[in-house]
């Protein structure tokens, strides 16, 4: 059974058309549901937990990438399938995009094809990432277990860890970034920044470190924040790790993976 | 107006990049390829290819399949197959591999060793031969009757 959430943004006058396609559609296909609408009086633990008791199997999120990322700690620990249906630009959509599944009304045929997937979630201090979490710190020190550490020379530096491929601005994965979240291990890229009046004048780019990592604690002189999917934050210190096959997932034929 | 989604799946190789701006400490140990262009300090182990950059240090033994040396070892070197010296490479240690290259210009202070074992030559087994026979007379006895 099908319980669909609907994230607030969706509810406006904008996405009338595109709401009234998508459930004409799933009716048509035979896969309609009760509804749950995110407004400021409800949140997706709750509406999760409401679609759970009513017997609902699979939890279906109309939104963007925002929407995934704050259900995400609602969806992880339950044994629920989470498909989506994309609502909005492309480029709010890259978690979308990357599982293979189109914006708005061709995702309900990806969803009544249920091809599902296992896919890795990263976590940093019991908070689920899907996407992505990064962060920009000056004398960081990267622990991997008791076997060795990573201590960045330069001093400010960006520290990206990747779960999913990442789009570069042609909606393709960029070759070198090539993240599965299938393998049950992270990407984690540190990059240094430089003053942008010295690179004009030095042709070089900086050269980013790539470290695929299982578990790692994140140092620094400070408390500093870490963000998670381009929206929650979470502070410094870090254990970050990957949790392998956590999500089951609807994913689409044109998936990146 | 029909934009054909590709279908791009990503193949992936697990490859760590050390890069210049980093600072690795302790007993680093990869599954892939490893690039090194920063600093090593300790021990570093991969089962496939190891390239370190002509700007990298490393004060570490190293193990790997295959190397191509392009800046500074400091510690003992041993690769499986191929170990490749370019130009600018500077080694200071014992390297143990198969298959040698060595450019001009590249720096090697230490032993070098290619097989395992160093190969008798003819005297040297003769010899060998002869110690025995004075050991155990009847077994040079029975090699010299004719097989019945």
């Amino acid at each position: 059974m099908y319980y669909y959430i609907y994230d607030s943004f969706v509810g406006k006058k904008k996405y009338e058309r595109t709401r009234a396609q998508i459930e004409t559609r799933l009716t048509d296909l035979g896969i309609s549901g009760r509804i749950g609408r995110l407004t400021i009086l409800t949140n997706f633990k709750e509406l999760v937990k409401n679609g759970m008791n009513k017997g609902a199997k699979t939890i279906v999120l109309v939104g963007n990438d925002e929407t995934v990322s704050r259900a995400l700690n609602s969806l992880a620990d339950q044994k629920v399938t989470l498909g989506i249906i994309p609502i909005g630009d492309l480029s709010d959509n890259k978690i979308a995009r990357i599982l293979g599944i189109p914006p708005t009304k061709p995702a309900c045929d990806i969803l009544a094809n249920r091809i599902i997937k296992k896919i890795d979630l990263g976590r940093i201090n019991r908070n689920y990432f899907l996407c992505s979490a990064q962060l920009t710190a000056n004398n960081l020190t990267i622990e991997c277990g008791k076997k060795f550490s990573i201590n960045a020379l330069k001093s400010n530096n960006q520290i990206n860890i990747y779960n999913l491929p990442l789009l570069a601005e042609n909606q393709l994965p960029i070759k070198n970034l090539a993240s599965t979240p299938l393998d049950g291990i992270l990407e984690a890229v540190i990059t240094p920044r430089f003053n942008p009046i010295v690179r004009l004048f030095k042709k070089t780019r900086p050269q980013q470190s790539l470290f695929p990592i299982k578990k790692i604690t994140i140092h620094n002189d400070k408390k500093t924040s870490i963000l998670l999917d381009g929206c929650k934050i979470v502070d410094t210190p870090a254990i970050v790790e990957v949790v392998p096959q956590k999500l089951k997932v609807i994913v689409g034929k044109e998936r990146m993976f | 107006m029909f934009q054909k989604q590709e279908h791009v799946e990503v193949k992936k190789e697990i490859e760590t990049v050390i890069g210049p701006s980093v600072r690795v400490e302790g007993n680093f140990r990869g599954d892939g390829n490893v690039i090194v262009e920063g600093v090593v300090n300790g021990s570093l182990k991969t089962n496939q290819n190891l390239k370190v950059g002509k700007d990298a240090r490393i004060s570490a033994n190293v193990w790997a399949a295959n190397a191509n040396i392009s800046g500074e070892v400091r510690g003992n070197i041993k690769i499986k197959d191929n170990l490749d010296l370019t130009s600018t490479a500077r080694i200071y240690g014992d390297i143990e591999t198969k298959i040698l290259i060595v450019a001009p210009g590249a720096i090697l202070h230490g032993k070098c060793a290619m097989v395992k074992e160093v190969p008798e030559t003819p005297e040297e087994k003769e010899k060998k031969e002869k110690t025995k026979q004075k050991k155990d007379p009847k077994e040079s006895v029975k090699k010299m009757l004719p097989k019945i």
